[in-house]
C-alpha cells in the first residue's frame, strides 16, 4: 500500500482541542509524524499588558480550563513576590487544597480520556463519574465546577464552608476507596495492561534530554516534582510522596497518575484537617504593584508550570510570560510516535495529557549577536498567529 | 405463492426483521448504558435515530465514486436480509431449506464484510481507507475459526442444510454440550464480523473516525446502520440455530424462544464490550490464529471423531 | 403527517459534534461531563459523533482564532442539512475575555450562523442540556 496521510485533527474525536497532528503511514506503521501547533493561539500575553494585575488573574485563569488553578496559583506567587506580600496561612492552605483537588480532578478526567481512546468506554464512564465527587467539593469551596476563581491578590477569594469539612472528608474517603480499586485494575486487568504497555516507550535518558516533566517524566524513572525541588505554599509541611515508576510506557503514566491521585487525597485530607484558623486575605492589597520582575514554578497536574511576571509600576504587567507543561512533553511525545502505530497515537497523544490551549504561545527566536532590534508589530503578531493555515 | 411473499415481506421477513432490529438495538445500547451506570436511551430511540437519518441530506463527497456511494448501503442491505430465505427464523424451519445453504448463509455475511471495505475505499478518504484496509485484514482472521465453529454442528449433523442441523441437534441435545467450545469461538469471531468493541478496529472513532463510514451521511448511513443490526440478529440466529437447538415449530412458542435465545447472545455481545479495551489489529491477527483456530480444530476434529464412533 | 414524524425523529435524535474553535477546554469538559452518568444525555437521544457527516448540531466551544476560521467553515460545510450550531460559553457567544486579542475575531456568530447561545464561563452541564433541549423546542414550534 502507497503511503497515506491520515491528519489527526484540527477537528478529530481524539482530540478535545484543534490541533494537527500529521501522520505519514506505511500500512499500520507511522513513518513520520509532524505537528502543527497553533490553532488555540489566542494571543493573552500580549493581551495581559493591556489588563492590570487583578485583571490578568481572571484572563490566565481562562488559559487553560483544566488546570485553571495552577496557572492562577502560578501567577500570583509571581506578582506577590514583586509586590512583596505576605498572604496568611490559611490562604496558603485554601489555594494548596484546591490545587490537590484540581490534581485529583484533572488525572480522574485524564484516566476517563484514556479509556475513550482505547475504547474502553466503561471506564470512561466510572472515572468521569468519581469525579463529579470532587467537582462537587469544588463547588461548595470556590462557586464553579471549572475556572474556580479562587485566588485573589493577597489571598483567596472566599472562606471554606462552615461545618462542611466532614462532609469533604466523606467523599475524600468513597473516592479513595474507589482509586484504590482502579489501581488494582491496572495492574491486574489484562486487556488495559496489553493495549498499554510498551507502547510509546520513553527512557530514563530520552525523557532528561527532552526535558520531559510531570507525570510523563515520573513514568519513566526521573524523580521530579516541584512541590518536592523547590516546596511553595504549603508543601513543606505537608507529608506526601513522590511517585515514580519505571517502565516508560503508557502503562507506567496510567499507573503514576492513579497513585497520584491517591496521594493528593491524602494531601487535600492534611489541608482539611489542619487548616489553621484566622484570616483568609489580606485586608488592603496595593493597586499599583512596584517595579520589579519574578518567576516562579508551579507543579501542574501535566507537569512543570512556569510564570514569569514583570512590573514596571504601573498597574498593568510590563510582561508576563506562561510556559505551560504540555510545550516540553510534546518533543517526548513526538520522538517516540515514530515507529509504533497508528491504532496507538490516539493514546500516545492523549498519555502526555495535552493541553494545547496552555501550550499555544508565540516565542520568537532571534540572534542576539547581530544586534539586530527585536521589536515586533502589532500586525506582523497577528499574521504570525494565523499561521500557514489557509 | 402469496403466503411465500407474506412470509418474505412481513413475517419472519423484512418487516419483523426491522422492527426486531430497532428493538436489539434499543436492547444493547441500554444494556450497555446500565452496565454503565447510566439511564440509557428510551425504547424509540433507534426508530427515531433512523427516521432522522433517512430524511437528511444526503452528501456525495466530489472525491468519493458516485456510483458506489450511491449502491454499496443499499447493496449491503440486501446481502444481510437475502440470508433469511435459507436461516430458520422463530420456526423449525427456514422458507427455502437445500443441501449447502449454510455456506451460502457464510457467504452472504462475507460478502456484507465486503461491502464495508469498498464503503472505505471507494469513500476515497485517508480514514476510510486506512478503515477499509483493516476490515479487510480483520476478516481474514475471524472467518477460519467462525467456519470452524460452523463446521463442527455440521459434521455432527451429517448436514450442509441449516434446517437439517437444527432438527438433528434438537434431537440429540447432549451434543450441545459437547459444541460448546465452538460457541464461545464463533461468539468471539462475531462480535468481530459485528466491528464492535473489543473488535471495532475497523471503525475506531478515536483513531480512525468511523472508518469506512465516515464520509457517509443522510440516507447511507441509515441504511448501514439497520443492515448492521439486522446482521447482528442474522448472526445471532444462526448461533442459535446451530449451537443452542434451535427454535420450536410451534409458532408461539417458537417465537418465545426465539426471543430469548437471541437476546441471551445479544446480552453476551453487548457484556463483552462493556468490560473490554480495543485491540490492536495485530493483535487481533495473533489472537484468531494462534489461539482461536487451533481451538477450532481441535473442536472439529472430537466432533469428526464423535461423528466416527459414536453416532455410527 | 410524514413531516411531523421527520420533526419528531429530529428532536429526538440530535447527534452532536463537538468542536473546540479555541476554548480553554473548561466548556469541552463541561460538554463531555454531559454525557457521563450523572447527566447522561444519551437519555434525550444525543450521541457524540466524530465525524461532521454524521452529526445534527455542532456544538461549538471557545473564541474563533484566526487559524480555526477555515477550518471551522469546512466542517460547517461537511455537516449535512438540516444542522444546527450552538454557541456554548461566553467566548463562543461573544468571544468573553479574550474579545479585541490580536488572534481572536470574536464569537462563533462572526463565522457561521448560530441557533442557540449558552452563555456561562464555564457552562455547566445542566446549561448545556437546557439550551439544547431549548433549541429543539424552537425547531418543533416553527415546524408546527
Amino acid at each position: 500500500m502507497a503511503e497515506v496521510k491520515i491528519p489527526i485533527g484540527p477537528q478529530h474525536p481524539a482530540l478535545e482541542e484543534p490541533e494537527l497532528f500529521l501522520l505519514t503511514v506505511d500500512g499500520e506503521e507511522i513513518v513520520k509524524a509532524e505537528m502543527r501547533i497553533g490553532y488555540n493561539h489566542r494571543g493573552m500575553e500580549k493581551s495581559a499588558e493591556f489588563r492590570t494585575f487583578l485583571q490578568t488573574l481572571y484572563l490566565f485563569e481562562r488559559i487553560c480550563g483544566i488546570c485553571s488553578h495552577s496557572h492562577t496559583t502560578c501567577y500570583i506567587l509571581a506578582v506577590e513576590e514583586v509586590a512583596g506580600l505576605e498572604i496568611p496561612e490559611r490562604a496558603k492552605f485554601i489555594r494548596t487544597l484546591v490545587g490537590e483537588l484540581e490534581r485529583i480532578h484533572s488525572h480522574l478526567l485524564w484516566l476517563g480520556i484514556a479509556g475513550h481512546e482505547i475504547g474502553f468506554d466503561t471506564l470512561f464512564m466510572y472515572s468521569w463519574r468519581d469525579r463529579e465527587f470532587v467537582l462537587d467539593i469544588l463547588e461548595e469551596i470556590t462557586g464553579n465546577r471549572v475556572n474556580y476563581g479562587i485566588n485573589t491578590i493577597g489571598g483567596v477569594r472566599r472562606d471554606i464552608p462552615e461545618g462542611k469539612i466532614d462532609d469533604y472528608l466523606k467523599a475524600l474517603d468513597i473516592l479513595e476507596e474507589r482509586c484504590q480499586y482502579y489501581a488494582k485494575l491496572a495492574f491486574e486487568e489484562g486487556t488495559l495492561a496489553a493495549r498499554l504497555s510498551g507502547v510509546h516507550y520513553l527512557s530514563k535518558e530520552k525523557a532528561i534530554e527532552l526535558c520531559a516533566c510531570g507525570p510523563m517524566a515520573r513514568a519513566s524513572g526521573v524523580a521530579t516534582d516541584v512541590r518536592f525541588e523547590e516546596p511553595y505554599l504549603v508543601y513543606d509541611q505537608i507529608p506526601f510522596n513522590l511517585v515514580t515508576y519505571d517502565s516508560g510506557d503508557i502503562f507506567g503514566r496510567t499507573v503514576v497518575r492513579v497513585l497520584e491521585v491517591i496521594e493528593s487525597i491524602k494531601i487535600a485530607r492534611y489541608c482539611l484537617q489542619n487548616m489553621p484558623p484566622g484570616e483568609y486575605r489580606l485586608e488592603k492589597v496595593p493597586k499599583k504593584i512596584p517595579e520589579g520582575e519574578a518567576f516562579s514554578r508551579y507543579e501542574a497536574p501535566r507537569g512543570e508550570d512556569v510564570h514569569y511576571v514583570r512590573s514596571d509600576g504601573g498597574e498593568n504587567p510590563y510582561r508576563a510570560k506562561v510556559r505551560a507543561p504540555t510545550m516540553q512533553n510534546l518533543l517526548a511525545t513526538m520522538e517516540s510516535l515514530k515507529g509504533s502505530y497508528i491504532a496507538d497515537a490516539p493514546i500516545a497523544i492523549a498519555s502526555m495529557d495535552p493541553c494545547f490551549s496552555c501550550t499555544d504561545r508565540i516565542a520568537l527566536v532571534r540572534d542576539i549577536r547581530s544586534g539586530k532590534e527585536s521589536r515586533i508589530r502589532f500586525r506582523d503578531l497577528s499574521k504570525y498567529g494565523k499561521g500557514g493555515e489557509r | 405463492m402469496t403466503a411465500e411473499l407474506v412470509q418474505i415481506l412481513l413475517f419472519p421477513g423484512f418487516v419483523f426483521l426491522f422492527a426486531y432490529a430497532m428493538f436489539v438495538e434499543w436492547f444493547d445500547r441500554k444494556a450497555y448504558a446500565l452496565m454503565q451506570n447510566r439511564v440509557g436511551p428510551p425504547w424509540f430511540q433507534p426508530f427515531a435515530d433512523f427516521i432522522k437519518l433517512m430524511a437528511k441530506e444526503y452528501i456525495i463527497p466530489r472525491r468519493a465514486n458516485p456510483l458506489f456511494f450511491l449502491l454499496l448501503p443499499t447493496g449491503i442491505l440486501a446481502f444481510v436480509l437475502t440470508t433469511i430465505v435459507c436461516l430458520p427464523i422463530a420456526s423449525n424451519r427456514a422458507l427455502y431449506p437445500f443441501e449447502g445453504d449454510i455456506l451460502v448463509v457464510a457467504f452472504l455475511l462475507t460478502a456484507a464484510s465486503i461491502v464495508i471495505f469498498l464503503m472505505g475505499w471507494f469513500s476515497n478518504n485517508p480514514f476510510t481507507i486506512v478503515g477499509g484496509t483493516r476490515a479487510i485484514s480483520q476478516m481474514i482472521s475471524y472467518e477460519v475459526p467462525l467456519l470452524f465453529a460452523i463446521l463442527t454442528p455440521a459434521i455432527l449433523a451429517g448436514s450442509w442444510s441449516i434446517t437439517e442441523i437444527t432438527a438433528y441437534l434438537r434431537a440429540n441435545p447432549i451434543l450441545l454440550i459437547i459444541q460448546l467450545p465452538a460457541l464461545i469461538i464463533a461468539l468471539i469471531a462475531l462480535q468481530a464480523k459485528l466491528e464492535r468493541v473489543p473488535f471495532d478496529i475497523p471503525e475506531a472513532e478515536t483513531e480512525i473516525v468511523g472508518g469506512p463510514l465516515a464520509e457517509l451521511s443522510g440516507r447511507g448511513l441509515a441504511l448501514f446502520h439497520l443492515a448492521t443490526d439486522i446482521e447482528m440478529i442474522v448472526g445471532v440466529t444462526l448461533l442459535a440455530n446451530l449451537f443452542l437447538g434451535g427454535f420450536s415449530a410451534n409458532p408461539a412458542l417458537g417465537l418465545i424462544e426465539f426471543f430469548v435465545k437471541t437476546l441471551i447472545l445479544v446480552f453476551i455481545l453487548t457484556a463483552m464490550r462493556t468490560v473490554m479495551a480495543r485491540v490492536r489489529i495485530e493483535q487481533l491477527v495473533l489472537f484468531c490464529w494462534h489461539k482461536l483456530v487451533p481451538i477450532a480444530l481441535v473442536q472439529v476434529l472430537i466432533a469428526v471423531l464423535i461423528k466416527g464412533w459414536w453416532l455410527t | 403527517m410524514f413531516q411531523s414524524l421527520v420533526n419528531w425523529a429530529r428532536v429526538k435524535s440530535p447527534w452532536i459534534l463537538h468542536w473546540n474553535t479555541g476554548a480553554c477546554n473548561a466548556c469541552d469538559i463541561e460538554v463531555l461531563a454531559a454525557l457521563t452518568p450523572r447527566f447522561d444525555v444519551e437519555r434525550f437521544g444525543i450521541l457524540l459523533q466524530g465525524t461532521p457527516r454524521h452529526a445534527d448540531v455542532i456544538v461549538c466551544t471557545g473564541p474563533v482564532t484566526r487559524q480555526v476560521k477555515d477550518r471551522l467553515i469546512r466542517v460547517y460545510n461537511q455537516t449535512p442539512d438540516p444542522k444546527f450550531v450552538v454557541a456554548v460559553g461566553t467566548c463562543a457567544c461573544s468571544g468573553g475575555v479574550f474579545r479585541g486579542n490580536y488572534n481572536v475575531l470574536g464569537g462563533i456568530d462572526q463565522v457561521i450562523p448560530v441557533d442557540a447561545y449558552i452563555p456561562g464561563c464555564a457552562a455547566r452541564p445542566d446549561a448545556i442540556i437546557d439550551g439544547v433541549v431549548k433549541l429543539l423546542a424552537k425547531l418543533q414550534g416553527k415546524a408546527g
